[in-house]
């Protein structure tokens, strides 16, 4: 357990770097940096030039200068943004917990709504309940979740009147703002929880152990419950890592949607006003939420499962 | 949906005497067996993606602001909007090429104009709906097909060699499932944003980069079995290369994986050129994609709520028919891959 632990860290920091080295590649090539930090037609004089190349250390090659970043960063130090001025560090722990909040609430509820669904869809195979939790599998794939919130917004917030079309509120119980993000970022999930569950859940229901245990003549609600639920939690388990990537791609989309004050809003933002040093930490920082969340699964899907230590 | 299998076993035991049904119970079960209605959609995107230039009752790019956010006129004539070329637009002053009388005939008002409304700009939302399938399409086409090749053969390799040049592959595909693609995607269409914009090869491309690694996994995992069939082994025993052991002995038996996963990810693919769109990372501007057109109505839901409504909804059904259409092809091809969703 111990070497398989080791071997996914090792990966996962290997994963983080890979990501943040990518961005960082992509960014550069974009164009000469030092043309977002200072326009070279506005009275820079070429020592000047020089003299600034020099110190943000863009003379070096391009993996010395990544190196540089990644030290830093591992310090806490960021740079500043460069519309503003301000340290980057700060610019994203402000808005992380919006982000986080935001992305536990989905994820949670998703977790906490297709689960369930997607057992009883199994059990009561061929009822109304079970067209009722395919077809919401179905809907959650299909529905893109930028047209989804405007739909929202649309019924809830424009023609109702009952809840607000975006922004965060105060404090983490003003569930009214919370409604509308939470359910389109929940969408995609729950629907592919309540597949995946409903699948896994068939699968088991119909494996030799559960037949003995029908014919012993174990009440239902127990082969249900404990003999069949517990194998079959297994599969959604491991596709809460998969489950997670819809959450994060999903805040960048959600949180421009809703004006939600969180990273992926931030993120957009930063694109748009070519602002790098910003753009790099939050790539960072959502490979670390996501590479760290992969790590903490696939070690719970090996302790739950000790068949996966040995692959 | 997993109908199939259901009605698979129904069909072997009673396959020879034919059953007779009611017609409305005989139409329900064709609906059952038969993915009709997801079929029927996708070939309404196929026929309207070709033959958009015929079917389109507008130019999609023509703006005006006459009708800015006009309502749908669910195809009602509307003889009001009706202008009659009065004197001065007789004059011989062109536009742009165009005339004035022209000018006041293309404002004239026929009965196909702004069936579902116009957008901000004025532009017909139908047209640029119908226009929309057109670059759907090509883009997922030609992202699935690279995706296909490269996957399918990175996954041939890695299954077929074993060892450390699996090992790698499948790090590498790890790896890249952990890169945040929309900030990628998102900085890399930035670079072309001052050159007016992504031009679509780029965004195919992008496309592209998260089309490969299903293939990969799933091609990898079929090859595994496959290669040690005794068929395979005997045309190795037999003296053939690598190459044609892939191509000849391999390849073939991993054909259903390669249709199935392709088909469950074709609606995938569509949802992220929408999405890139949306997020203005897409097509570049004159030309209509449904992501984009959700994104024009989006300032405008107060008053136009027809502007994002409709292309957004044809994504939804058209990328609901693709993932129905594929979850069938999987029950029909190979039920073994239904752990892979």
């Amino acid at each position: 357990m111990r070497k398989f632990i080791l071997r996914r860290a090792i990966f996962a920091v290997f994963s983080i770097i890979l990501a943040t080295f990518a961005v960082f590649l992509i960014s550069r090539a974009a164009g000469d940096p030092l043309d977002l930090y200072a326009n070279s037609g506005y009275g820079l004089s070429e020592e000047g030039e020089r003299a600034l190349r020099k110190k943000l250390a863009l003379d070096r090659p391009v993996v010395v200068q990544y190196g540089l970043w990644l030290g830093k960063t591992l310090q806490g130090d960021m740079g500043e943004t460069l519309l503003e001025r301000k340290p980057v560090t700060r610019t994203i722990t402000q808005r992380l917990p919006a982000t986080i909040h935001l992305g536990l609430v989905a994820f949670v509820g998703s977790f906490a709504v297709g689960i369930p669904l997607g057992i009883l869809s199994a059990v009561k195979r061929g009822s109304l309940l079970d067209y009722c939790g395919r077809f919401i599998a179905l809907l959650g794939q299909a529905v893109p979740q930028f047209w989804l919130g405007l739909v929202l917004i649309f019924i809830f917030a424009v023609q109702l009147r009952l809840l607000p079309a975006g922004l965060r509120g105060d404090g983490l119980w003003d569930v009214k703002h919370l409604i509308l993000p939470s359910i389109t970022m929940a969408s995609g999930g729950l629907a592919y929880y309540t597949r995946i569950t409903r699948t896994a859940m068939l699968q088991v229901l119909d494996s030799e152990y559960i037949r003995l245990a029908r014919a012993k003549g174990v009440s239902n609600n127990v082969v249900i419950w404990k003999h069949a639920f517990k194998n079959a939690i297994i599969q959604p388990l491991t596709g809460m890592t998969l489950g997670l990537t819809f959450f994060l791609s999903g805040s960048v989309l959600v949180e421009t949607i809703f004006t939600w004050p969180g990273m992926g809003d931030m993120a957009i933002t930063a694109v748009n006003n070519n602002d790098f040093p910003v753009l790099q930490g939050c790539v960072f920082f959502f490979t670390i939420l996501f590479v760290g969340s992969t790590f903490l699964c696939d070690i719970l899907y090996a302790y739950i499962d000790p068949r996966i230590r040995y692959d | 949906m997993s109908t199939g299998s259901e009605t698979s076993s129904l069909g072997s035991t009673k396959g020879l005497q034919s059953v007779k049904r009611a017609p409305l119970s005989q139409a329900w079960y064709l609906l059952r067996r038969w993915p009709l209605i997801p079929l029927f959609i996708m070939i309404i995107l196929v026929f309207t993606g070709l033959f958009a230039h015929v079917i389109a009752p507008e130019d999609p790019t023509v703006q005006s602001l006459k009708f800015r956010n006009f309502e749908p006129t669910w195809g009602r004539a509307m003889p009001e909007y009706n202008i009659v070329p009065s004197a001065e637009d007789f004059d011989l002053e062109t536009t742009s090429g165009v005339s004035a009388f022209n000018r006041a005939k293309k404002s004239s008002f026929p009965q196909t104009k702004y069936i579902l409304g116009g957008d901000n700009l004025g532009r017909d939302v139908l047209s640029r709906i119908i226009y929309g399938a057109r670059i759907s399409l090509k883009v997922t086409l030609y992202a699935l097909t690279s995706g296909i090749i490269v996957g399918t053969a990175l996954g041939l390799i890695g299954g077929y060699f074993g060892g450390w040049t699996d090992e790698i592959l499948m790090r590498l595909v790890d790896v890249w499932l952990a890169l945040p693609f929309i900030l990628i995607a998102l900085v890399i269409a930035q670079m072309f944003l001052h050159s007016g914009g992504a031009a679509e090869g780029v965004i195919i491309f992008l496309i592209a980069l998260v089309a490969w690694t299903p293939f990969v996994r799933q091609v990898r995992a079929d090859v595994l079995t496959i290669r040690g069939q005794d068929y395979v082994l005997a045309a190795k025993v037999a003296g053939a290369t690598h190459f044609r052991l892939m191509w000849k002995h391999v390849l073939p038996g991993t054909v259903s994986t390669i249709l199935v996963v392709a088909s469950l990810r074709v609606g995938q693919l569509i949802l992220t050129e929408a999405t890139l769109s949306y997020l203005g990372a897409g097509i570049p501007d004159p030309i209509p994609a449904w992501g984009k057109s959700v994104k024009d109505g989006k300032d405008f839901i107060e008053e136009a709520w027809w502007i994002s409504f409709w292309p957004g909804f044809c994504i939804f059904l058209v990328v609901m028919s693709l993932n129905f259409f594929g979850d069938w092809l999987r029950d029909r091809l190979d039920p073994r891959l239904r752990q892979l969703d």
